[in-house]
């Protein structure tokens, strides 16, 4: 790898510099441009403070996440992607069952990527709005602390929003 | 994201039985619709208690635009009838507005609307029930109205989701032919303040539509019968006159016809009218010192070559249910504007709403309500305007009521109405 010199960013090196990002839980890594990782708030605060070695250890994200989360960095690195391009390759992305899309959006909050953080947050309540909410108790892992009148209370308050709710 | 006001008691008690982090349960809770949010109340206790917090309520329409979508009345007949149309697609549709004022055994007329409130009355004469309601939470306040019909100078509703969930109702009497008398109702209170100032003004000056008050920036705007704004200041409690600019080459007295809408971006006050078939748009700037205002002139467009002649027009939906604006050429252009081959022009147009910051403006032409991109010049079909079954007409802005999906009243409790103490005028 080409060691950089110490002046970090008006160095103009033509040579396109990479990153290695591994996962922690499963040990997978991935060698990606540096500007695709950069999309990542908190990777470029690690490479501005130079905290970042060859390797970035990325804590509690999985490979198949981190997978996701690249692909994504990737399509928005690209300058000749259409906007249309970028909503169906996001589309594709987020296109995964609830369990995914929950590790997903964790992984782009810690890595701070805003434009995933929304997108995977809109597609999560998009998946939510229909369901019932035992499901959604089971889902993110909630106790219901409700007594059955309670329950029966706010349930007559809300009653109206029940419509083809069992 | 700015929401230190959130993480409070009821806030831990969410996030101790929810494993996401905080930012990211109001990323995804910001994008749900007000009847997913109601079903999520019956998740837990902590998530009841965050749902129903008045912050949560501010955040969640703070990232809100300014209109999701509309209402208008579909007959002349029959003004109680109503049409809802959206705007923003991503949002739950609703059917019955009406349906939380469905104990009632008379009709009620839909007033005015604010920013996700709706103000109904009963039918004019002796009666003088008056309700505030959010046909999205069901819920609804009941004010006693404190005069008669007749008396009536400009009522509205003083309310912005974004700031407080508390709302008031500003009500006009004409006093004589040089004073108003001022009647304020506050929710926090559910009464009507004792104390009744007299303003002066030259009343005169009489509002074209007296109970369609439009609160932007802490004013009340009513347009007059002599091409001005009635401005009443919410905060000082005075009513003054903004003059509104003139099209150059008017020749003509203003008529109701000639009313335009309002908006506001960045702080500053946008107007937008239609004469004949040319749409323009001004900015105010004001001196707060002698409350005069200058316009600054920002767009005109002749709509009859937008629409029928220009380049681009947008189809109402997208494969991913979301809008697009798509540039089309001529002949599906006068497809959409224009029936038939003939090209027809759209005299008669009303600006109805500014959409969007002010970047757009919604538009009531012959049948239809199309929506106008005011920088790249895009226009799409919103909505056709039904009319008792038919497509005709053009819909005005007396029959138009712009509307935001909104929390506002979901933290009243549902017997309100049996605990309301009625005000004595």
């Amino acid at each position: 790898m080409a060691s950089a010199p110490e002046n970090e960013k008006n160095a103009s090196a033509p040579e396109k510099k990479t990153l290695t990002l591994k996962s922690m839980i499963n040990n997978e890594e991935f060698v990606v441009d540096e500007h695709v990782a950069l999309q990542s708030v908190t990777i470029k605060n690690m490479v501005d403070s130079d905290c970042a070695g060859d390797v970035i250890p990325v804590p509690t994200i999985s490979g198949e996440i981190l997978a996701l989360v690249i692909e994504y960095c990737k399509n928005h690195a690209n300058p000749s992607a259409s906007e249309d391009d970028l909503k169906k390759a996001d589309a594709g992305i987020v296109a995964k069952d609830i369990y995914t899309l929950i590790d997903l959006v964790l992984a782009a909050n810690f890595l701070d990527i805003k434009g995933l953080l929304e997108v995977t947050s809109q597609k999560i309540a998009d998946s939510i709005k229909d369901l019932p909410h035992q499901d959604v108790r089971e889902i993110f892992g909630v106790e219901n602390d409700y007594t059955p009148e309670e329950e029966a209370a706010v349930r007559a308050e809300h009653d109206w929003a029940f419509e083809g709710f069992p | 994201m700015e929401n230190r006001d959130l993480k409070t008691s009821s806030w831990t008690s969410l996030i101790s039985v929810c494993p996401l982090p905080e930012d990211v349960i109001l990323e995804i809770l910001t994008r749900l619709d007000v009847k997913s949010l109601s079903l999520l109340k019956l998740v837990s206790r902590g998530c009841n208690a965050f749902l129903s917090l008045p912050s949560f309520s501010l955040l969640y329409s703070q990232k809100k635009p300014s209109i999701t979508a509309f209402f208008y009345q579909t007959s002349k007949d029959y003004p109680q009838k109503l049409q809802y149309v959206q705007i923003d697609p991503k949002d739950e549709p609703i059917f019955d507005p009406p349906s939380c004022l469905g104990f009632l055994d008379y009709p009620v007329f839909l007033r005015n609307s604010c920013n996700g409130l709706l103000h109904w009355s009963s039918t004019e004469g002796t009666q003088r029930q008056h309700f505030i309601s959010n046909p999205l939470t069901n819920k609804f306040v009941e004010i006693s109205w404190p005069i008669n019909s007749n008396e009536l100078f400009a009522s509205g509703i003083v309310f912005n989701p974004a700031i407080s969930d508390q709302f008031r109702v500003v009500v006009l009497a004409v006093r004589s032919q040089q004073s108003l008398k001022l009647m304020v109702f506050s929710s926090k209170t559910m009464r009507w303040d004792k104390v009744r100032r007299t303003l002066a003004f030259d009343t005169r000056e009489l509002p074209f539509c007296p109970d369609r008050g439009v609160f932007l920036n802490g004013f009340l705007y009513w347009e007059s019968n002599r091409n001005a704004l009635i401005a009443y200041n919410v905060d000082d409690q005075h009513v003054h006159l903004m003059k509104l600019p003139l099209m150059s080459e008017l020749n003509r007295n203003l008529g109701f016809e000639d009313l335009g809408c309002l908006g506001e971006s960045r702080g500053r006050l946008h107007y937008c009218r239609v004469m004949d078939t040319v749409l323009s748009v001004w900015v105010a700037n004001q001196k707060s010192s002698d409350n005069s205002v200058d316009w600054v002139h920002q767009y005109s467009v002749n709509l009859s070559n937008a629409m029928c002649e220009g380049s681009s027009i947008i189809r109402p939906r997208g494969p991913n249910n979301s809008v697009n604006w798509v540039h089309q050429h001529l002949v599906n252009l006068s497809n959409v504007i224009c029936e038939g081959p003939s090209i027809i022009r759209p005299r008669g147009a009303r600006a109805l709403a500014f959409l969007d910051g002010c970047e757009c403006v919604l538009v009531g032409v012959e049948g239809k309500v199309m929506a106008y991109l005011l920088n790249g010049g895009g226009v799409r079909e919103v909505c056709k305007v039904r009319r008792n079954g038919f497509t005709s007409g053009y819909l005005r802005p007396s029959e138009f009521f712009p509307f935001v999906h909104s929390l506002a009243l979901s933290n009243l409790p549902s017997k309100i109405i049996d605990e309301l103490s009625t005000c004595e005028s």
